[in-house]
C-alpha cells in the first residue's frame, strides 16, 4: 500500500500553501478535499450564469509577499489588482473617501473635520509603526515562555527585540494597542462619526467584538497590516476572484509534485501508539502517511478527526474552550447594471473601490449589541465591492457583480436555529439598507446568495461560520492560539500538525499559518532522518 | 503671605494622602497635608448630607486595605476596627432565592451552591484555589513601583527580571493559564467553569465594578485578578466592615500621620504648583499664601496635578495628550435609604449585617445594564452591592428599628443622555427602589429617607475629572506601567520633586493606600539618594 510522506486535509488556501512548500521540499504529499472544489473559503463560483463569485473572502491584502515569490504564484496565474480607493457613505447623502493620492484623503476629511485631516497622518504614522513590528512576526512560530529550550529561547528574544526596537513611546503604544478598543483608540485622534465609522468597520470585521470592547484595537491592525507592491494596508482585487488564489496555490503544489483530490472526505485519524498514520476517508478507504497536516480549525481537528480516548482529558478541555464565533454573512448579487449611489455623484470614481455602510461607532456598536442578543444587526455594517469594475469577466457585458460582507450575524438565532425563511429575512435586512443608501437597487438584482454562517459552517467548514477560525482576542493570540502549549503548529499527537488559521497568526487569506506549519514540518523531518533527508 | 515652610506637602487629604503624609512624617521629614474641601476622606466618605446619614460613606466596605500598612501605621491603635472581618456574599434572585458565598464557612457555601449545581460546587473551590495561586504571584507586585519602558537602569530590569521569575515560579500550567486569561473577559471565563447563573453573576459582578465594562469586556479577567490580589494579601476572600464606616479608618489614618509629626489642614485649596528650572519650588493656596516646600505628593486626579496645578505649557506635548485620553468619566453611583423596618431579603437581621448583598442575577442581566450605560441610559434594574452596615456595626448610624442601606450601583451612565443630573439622581433612587421591592417585598413602603450620588457629584466634591472611583479605568490599557499614563507609571513626574501618590497611579483604585504608600517610598528613595 502506497504510504505518502504527509497527507493535508483540507484544501484550503492554508492547506495548499503547506502542500506546495512541503512538496517543494521534495515530500511525497497528497491534499484530500471534502468538496468538489477547491479553495475552501477562498473560492469562486459560478451560481448564477455568467457571473463569477467570490463566494466567501473577497478582498486581497494579507496574503504574504515571501509567499507569493516562494511559490511563484504570479507565474501559476495569480494578478491581484489594488483598489485605488474606498468610502465610507452616510445616509444624508454625505461621503468621505480614502484615495491613493493622501492629499486627496486629506482634503475628503477636512469637508468633515480640518482637525481630523491633520490627525489622519499621525493615525496613519503611528498604525505604520506598529504594522512594521508586527509584519516579520507573522512568519514566525511563537515562542513559548514557559520553555527553556534554545529555540524558545531564541524566538523569545526576538519577540522582545522586535518591542524594543520601537523605543519607549512605541512600545507603550503597542502594549496599549494590543489591550485597548478600537473606540478608545479612534476618540484619540478624530471627531467625525463617519471617518471613525469607517475606520472602526476594520476592528470588527470577522469578530465578535464591537467597536469599544477591550481588544479591537489590535483586530483592526490584523486588517491594516497586509501591502501590496509595498503598500502597507492597501487591498486588492484577484484576476478571476478569491479561486484564483487557490488555483495558484494548487498550480504551485502539483508543478512540485503535490497530488489533490476532490471529493475525498476525511472522517478520521488512523492512530497507533499515539501517533498518527494515515487517514480514513467516508467511504473506507484508508491512506497511509508518515504525518497527517490538518487545515482544519482546532475543534474539527481534534473533536471531530481525532477520537477523545487518544487526548488528554484536559488538552481537550482547552480544545473546547476555544473561542469561535460567528459573526458574518455574506451576500453575493449578480446585478443587471451598475447601481447609483447619490452619495458617490460627485465623486464617481469612489465606487470601483471599497463602499462601507457604517455610519458610526455607535451604529457599530449597536449592531454588535443585536449579535449579542442572538439576533442580525438590524441595521447592519456593510462592506460592498464590485470587482466587475477591474474585472470584466467576472459578469457579462454591461452586468456587475457585488459582494456584500455583512457584520453581525449570530451563528445561532435567538428564537432558535437558521431556517431557509430566517436567511430571507436576514438577506431582506441587507437588500433594504443597500437601498436606503442607493434608491432603485433591488430592482436591478437578478441574482442574490445569501450566506449566513450556518451556511458557511455547513458548505464551507468554517466553524460557527467564523471566518478567522477562531477569535483574534488576546488569549488567543501568538502563544496562546490556538492553546497555550500547543502554538507551535503540532499538537498532543505525533505526527499531527495543524496549519489551519486557529494557528498563529489566525485568519485572513496570508497564507502564513501554512508556510509556518511546512517549516515546522520540515525542521522536524530533518531532525527525525537527519539533514537532507526531507529532500 | 507666608504659609510656612515645609520638607514635604500633601495635595488632597483623601486615604491615599493621608497615607503618604503618615509614612513621610515616620520618616523624619515635615509634612503638611492640604485638603481643600473642609472635612477629610476624599472620595470614601463622601456621603449623604441628609438628616440621619451623617456616619454613611461611600467606601461602605473595604476589601483592598494593605494589611501591611495597617500595621507600620499602627491603625489599630489608632481606632481602626472590623466589625466584620469577612463578610458574606449573598447573591439575590428573582423570586426570593439566595446563593449565599460564605467568606468563612466552606460547608454553607456548599450547601447553598449544591442546592444549584453539585458540579458547581464540586469546582467553585477549585476555581477561587486556581484564581488564589494567578493573583498570589501579581499580588506582591501592587506594592512596587512599575518599571518603566526604557529597559535602562539596572534596577528597572531587575524588576522585569522579578516578573518574569513570578511568572516562571508559577510553574508551566499556572504560567500558561495566567498568560491566556488575564486578557480574556470574565464572561467567557465562567461560562468555561460554571453552569450556575447566580454564581456567574456573582462573579461578573465582581469583575466589573467601578469600572465601564460589561462582563464581554475584554480585560475584565484582569480587574477580577487584581481585585483579588488585593484581598489576598490581606485576608483571604475579606470584605472588612470597619467599625464606624470609612470615616473611622480616615480618622485612624489622620492620628496616625498627626502622631507623627504631620501637620493637617482643611480648607486649604491648592491653587498652583510653583515650578522653577523644571522643579517644585512651592506652592500657591487659594487664599494667595505660599508654601515653602521641596517635595510634593498630589492624591489629586493626575490631570488636576499636572494639567491644572502645574499646567500643561510646562509639558511634554506627548505626555499632556496621553493624559488627557486616560479613560475616567465614572460609572458607579451610590444609594442610600433609610429605612423604617428590617427590610426582608429572606435572611436574620444579624445574618444580613454580615453579608454583602449582590444583586446581578446572570451574565446577560450584566452585559444588558453595561449596553444601557454606553448609550447614556440607567438600566430599569441596576446591578447592585448592597450593605447595612447598622446592624452588625452599632458604631454606625442606622440599627434594626431604623436600619440604612447602602447601595453600590455598577454600570450607571456618567450623564444621561439628553436628560439632565436632576433626572439621574431621581432615576438612580427610583430603579433602586423598584428593584429592591421585587427582592425584599414591603421595602418600598419603609422608606422613610432616600440619597444618591452621583458620578458628576463625586466630580464636584472632589475636584476628580470624571468623579471615577479609581481616578482612571483599571482596564490592562491603564494598568501597571501604563497607569496613568505612559510616562507616569513611576509616581514621579517630569517636574522634579512632584509625585503622583493617587488612585490614578498603580495600583489604582479602591481604599487599598497603595499608590500612596508606594509614592511615599519612591519620593523618600529619591531624596535619600540625592544626599
Amino acid at each position: 500500500m502506497k504510504r505518502y510522506d504527509a497527507i493535508v486535509v483540507g484544501a484550503g488556501h492554508n492547506g495548499l500553501t503547506a502542500a506546495a512548500y512541503l512538496a517543494r521540499a521534495g515530500l511525497e504529499v497528497v491534499v484530500l478535499e471534502r468538496r468538489e472544489q477547491i479553495g475552501g473559503a477562498a473560492i469562486s463560483e459560478e451560481r448564477h450564469a455568467g457571473f463569477l463569485y467570490s463566494s466567501c473572502s473577497y478582498v486581497c491584502s494579507l496574503l504574504r509577499p515571501e509567499i507569493m515569490r516562494d511559490l511563484e504564484l504570479s507565474k501559476h496565474g495569480l494578478r491581484i489588482i489594488p483598489y485605488e480607493n474606498s468610502t465610507v457613505i452616510a445616509r444624508d447623502g454625505d461621503s468621505l473617501g480614502f484615495f491613493h493620492d493622501p492629499a486627496k484623503t486629506r482634503r475628503s476629511i477636512a469637508r468633515h473635520s480640518q482637525r481630523d485631516a491633520d490627525a489622519y497622518a499621525e493615525f496613519n504614522r503611528d498604525i505604520y509603526r506598529q504594522c512594521r513590528m508586527i509584519r516579520p512576526l507573522l512568519l514566525e512560530t511563537p515562542p513559548d515562555p514557559t520553555s527553556f529550550s534554545l529555540k524558545d529561547l531564541r524566538g523569545l528574544r526576538k519577540l522582545q527585540k522586535a518591542f524594543a526596537q520601537l523605543g519607549e513611546d512605541g512600545l507603550a503604544q503597542a502594549m496599549q494597542f494590543w489591550t485597548m478598543s478600537c473606540g478608545d483608540f479612534l476618540d484619540r485622534y478624530f471627531e467625525s462619526d463617519l471617518l471613525k465609522g469607517s475606520l472602526a468597520g476594520n476592528s470588527i470585521i470577522g469578530t465578535a467584538l464591537g467597536p469599544y470592547s477591550p481588544g479591537s484595537a489590535y483586530v483592526l491592525l490584523h486588517h491594516v497590516m497586509g501591502d501590496l507592491d509595498g503598500h502597507v494596508g492597501a487591498w486588492g482585487f484577484a484576476v478571476g476572484g478569491m479561486g484564483a488564489v487557490s488555483e495558484a496555490l494548487a498550480g504551485a503544489a502539483r508543478e512540485h509534485g503535490a497530488e489533490i483530490r476532490t471529493g475525498a472526505e476525511v472522517e478520521q485519524l488512523i492512530v497507533r501508539n499515539g501517533r498518527v498514520e494515515g487517514v480514513a476517508l467516508a467511504g473506507g478507504e484508508e491512506i497511509r502517511a508518515t504525518r497527517v497536516v490538518s487545515n482544519l480549525d482546532v475543534k474539527r481537528t481534534y473533536l471531530k478527526l481525532a477520537a477523545p480516548s487518544d487526548l488528554p482529558d484536559d488538552f481537550l478541555e482547552s480544545v473546547r474552550n476555544f473561542k469561535i464565533r460567528g459573526s458574518s454573512g455574506k451576500l453575493n448579487i449578480a446585478l443587471e447594471r451598475l447601481p447609483e449611489f447619490p452619495a458617490l455623484a460627485g465623486e464617481p470614481l469612489l465606487r470601483r473601490g471599497g463602499i462601507l455602510i457604517s455610519e458610526s461607532m455607535e451604529y457599530l456598536e449597536r449592531g454588535y449589541d443585536d449579535w449579542k442578543n442572538g439576533q442580525w444587526s438590524r441595521e447592519p455594517f456593510l462592506d460592498i465591492t464590485m470587482p466587475t469594475h477591474y474585472d470584466p469577466t467576472m459578469a457579462p457585458p454591461g452586468q456587475h457583480y457585488m459582494s456584500v460582507f455583512v457584520q453581525y450575524v449570530p451563528p445561532t438565532l435567538a428564537d432558535g436555529p437558521w431556517t431557509p425563511e430566517k436567511r430571507d429575512a436576514f438577506g431582506k435586512t441587507v437588500l433594504d439598507t443597500i437601498e436606503l443608501y442607493s434608491p432603485g437597487f433591488r430592482d436591478l438584482v437578478l441574482d442574490c446568495w445569501v450566506r449566513t454562517p450556518w451556511d458557511l459552517e455547513n458548505e464551507v467548514g468554517l466553524t460557527e461560520g467564523n471566518i478567522f477560525h477562531g477569535e483574534l482576542t488576546l488569549d488567543q493570540l501568538l502563544f496562546n492560539r490556538p492553546i497555550p502549549g500547543y502554538a507551535q503548529y503540532r499538537g498532543p499527537l505525533g505526527g499531527l500538525y495543524m496549519c489551519g488559521s486557529s494557528t498563529h497568526p489566525g485568519g485572513g487569506v496570508m497564507g502564513a499559518p501554512g508556510a509556518n506549519a511546512a517549516r515546522e514540518i520540515l525542521s522536524d523531518a530533518r531532525h527525525k532522518f537527519g539533514r537532507g533527508a526531507a529532500a | 503671605m507666608s504659609g510656612g515652610t515645609y520638607e514635604v506637602a500633601v495635595i488632597g487629604g483623601g486615604h491615599n494622602g493621608l497615607v503618604a503624609a503618615a509614612l513621610a512624617a515616620r520618616a523624619g521629614r515635615s509634612v503638611v497635608v492640604l485638603e481643600a474641601a473642609e472635612r477629610l476622606g476624599g472620595m470614601a466618605t463622601l456621603g449623604p448630607a441628609g438628616e440621619g446619614f451623617d456616619s454613611a460613606g461611600a467606601a461602605h466596605l473595604l476589601d483592598g486595605l494593605s494589611p501591611a500598612l495597617v500595621r507600620t501605621l499602627e491603625l489599630e491603635r489608632h481606632g481602626l476596627a472590623f466589625a466584620v472581618a469577612t463578610m458574606d456574599d449573598v447573591a439575590l434572585l428573582p423570586g426570593g432565592e439566595l446563593l449565599v458565598v460564605s467568606g468563612s464557612d466552606p460547608e454553607a457555601t456548599r450547601r447553598s451552591l449544591g442546592r444549584f449545581s453539585p458540579r458547581d460546587a464540586e469546582r467553585l473551590p477549585l476555581f477561587e484555589a486556581r484564581l488564589g495561586r494567578l493573583s498570589a504571584a501579581l499580588a506582591p507586585f501592587l506594592d512596587r513601583t512599575p518599571p518603566s519602558l526604557r529597559f535602562q537602569a539596572w534596577s528597572e530590569r531587575l524588576e522585569y527580571l522579578r516578573l518574569g521569575w513570578a511568572m516562571r515560579r508559577l510553574g508551566r500550567r499556572d504560567m500558561r493559564d495566567l498568560l491566556r486569561i488575564i486578557g480574556m473577559n470574565s464572561f467567557d471565563l465562567v461560562e468555561e467553569v460554571f453552569e450556575t447563573d447566580a454564581l456567574k453573576g456573582l462573579i461578573g459582578f465582581d469583575s466589573v465594578l467601578g469600572n465601564r465594562f460589561g462582563p464581554r469586556s475584554p480585560n475584565t479577567v484582569y480587574t477580577l485578578l487584581q481585585r483579588k490580589a488585593g484581598t489576598l494579601a490581606g485576608r483571604r476572600g475579606a470584605s472588612l466592615l470597619p467599625r464606624g464606616g470609612p470615616r473611622a479608618l480616615i480618622e485612624a489614618l489622620a492620628s496616625s500621620a498627626r502622631a507623627a509629626g504631620a501637620e493637617i489642614r482643611t480648607g486649604a485649596r491648592v491653587a498652583e504648583i510653583l515650578v522653577d528650572n523644571g522643579r517644585v519650588n512651592g506652592l500657591v493656596l487659594a487664599d494667595g499664601s505660599e508654601l515653602d516646600c521641596r517635595t510634593v505628593l498630589s492624591s489629586a486626579h493626575p490631570r488636576t496635578t499636572l494639567l491644572e496645578l502645574v499646567g500643561a505649557g510646562r509639558l511634554d506635548a506627548d505626555l499632556v495628550r496621553g493624559l488627557r485620553h486616560a479613560r475616567g468619566e465614572g460609572g458607579t453611583a451610590k444609594v442610600w435609604l433609610r429605612l423604617g423596618a428590617v427590610p426582608d431579603f429572606g435572611l436574620a437581621a444579624s445574618a444580613l449585617g454580615r453579608s454583602r448583598l449582590v444583586f446581578a442575577p446572570d451574565l446577560g442581566f450584566l452585559e444588558r445594564g453595561h449596553d444601557c450605560a454606553k448609550y447614556g441610559e440607567l438600566a430599569e434594574r441596576p446591578a447592585m452591592e448592597i450593605v447595612l452596615p447598622g446592624l452588625a456595626d452599632s458604631h454606625q448610624l442606622g440599627s434594626e428599628s431604623q436600619p440604612i442601606l447602602s447601595a453600590t450601583l455598577a454600570n450607571v451612565p456618567y450623564r444621561l443622555r439628553n436628560r439632565d443630573e436632576a433626572a439621574l439622581k431621581r432615576a438612580l433612587i427610583e430603579h433602586t427602589t423598584a428593584t429592591l421591592s421585587e427582592l425584599a417585598p414591603g421595602l418600598a413602603e419603609t422608606i422613610e429617607a432616600a440619597e444618591a450620588l452621583t458620578p458628576r457629584e463625586v466630580e464636584a466634591a472632589t475636584g476628580a475629572p470624571g468623579g471615577h472611583w479609581h481616578h482612571l479605568e483599571t482596564g490592562l490599557d491603564q494598568t501597571y506601567l501604563l497607569r496613568p499614563a505612559p510616562g507616569l507609571a513611576q509616581y514621579a513626574t517630569p517636574i522634579q520633586g512632584l509625585w503622583l501618590c493617587g488612585a490614578g497611579s498603580h495600583p489604582g483604585g479602591g481604599v487599598t493606600g497603595r499608590p500612596g504608600a508606594n509614592a511615599a517610598r519612591a519620593a523618600l528613595a529619591a531624596a535619600r539618594a540625592r544626599r
